[in-house]
């Protein structure tokens, strides 16, 4: 007989908004991580000299490097803001579906909310 | 546990392959420490999105200040940290092999001490550029 899926089976069962928040706080911690390694790049660069600062700072503003930005803003933001909620939770409040429910839409307003506002103010 | 260690008491397979006596630390540090990055990290990113574009000098006389170096020594230092014991518990939910495992903690645990060290060197070399 064949084996029967196990719930739940990820290629099968639609993740519910939580659970999406959820592993999305993991992904965006790791690749805080990433960020992190460039804000370290970006003082290396400037402890290098005045060439190494203006190359790092080329590179920041190409494609690839706007996408970096771009990523580590909304990481940062989400992972805050979900951070957050995370810390209630600690204190036991907020478990309710409904609670759940209104501050997940919250987390995901604020932090891309925060994320095109750093982004057209900078 | 492979059969040839059947003989062995539950006490002594037990031993050494760590209890649950100091995972609370762990746990209270992550959230200490996200207590410090929220305001330190809002600050960075207020500050460099307006400030990102002044000359090389100007950031350099900036971040030479002892006062603007300790906080960023604080931001990555606490950062630093977080990420280590984040990174600590993805590991220890995905990854099963006994080699890679371990490999991997002990790896992910030595960058969490080298990232403040390098940025602490970095800062006191721009201190020190910045000061002439």
């Amino acid at each position: 007989m064949k084996p029967r899926p196990l719930s739940p089976h990820l290629q099968i069962y639609r993740l519910p908004l939580a659970a999406i928040l959820s592993i999305l706080h993991r992904i965006t911690g790791g690749g805080l991580v990433i960020s992190l390694l460039f804000f370290i790049a970006w003082l290396a660069s400037l402890a290098m000299g005045e060439t190494a600062y203006g190359s790092f700072k080329d590179f920041m503003s190409s494609c690839f490097g706007q996408i970096v930005i771009f990523f580590s803003l909304f990481g940062f933001y989400y992972h805050l803001a979900n951070g957050i909620r995370h810390l209630v939770w600690d204190y036991g409040h907020g478990y309710d579906l409904s609670t759940v429910r209104l501050t997940s839409w919250l987390v995901i307003i604020t932090s891309v909310g925060a994320t095109i506002l750093t982004w057209s103010f900078a | 546990m492979t059969s040839s260690n059947n003989f062995h008491t539950p006490m002594k397979r037990a031993k050494g392959l760590g209890t649950a006596k100091d995972g609370t630390g762990h746990w209270i540090a992550q959230r200490v420490t996200s207590i410090l990055i929220a305001p330190l990290g809002l600050g960075v990113i207020a500050w460099l999105s307006q400030n990102h574009h002044l000359p090389y000098t100007d950031m350099l006389h900036i971040l030479a200040n002892p006062w603007i170096a300790s906080i960023l020594f604080l931001f990555v230092g606490s950062a630093s940290y977080h990420a280590a014991l984040g990174l600590q518990v993805i590991i220890e939910d995905y990854v099963h092999s006994h080699f890679w495992r371990y490999y991997l903690l002990i790896k992910v645990r030595l960058i969490g001490y080298l990232l403040p060290a390098i940025t602490l060197f970095l800062l006191i070399k721009i201190m020190i550029m910045g000061m002439n």
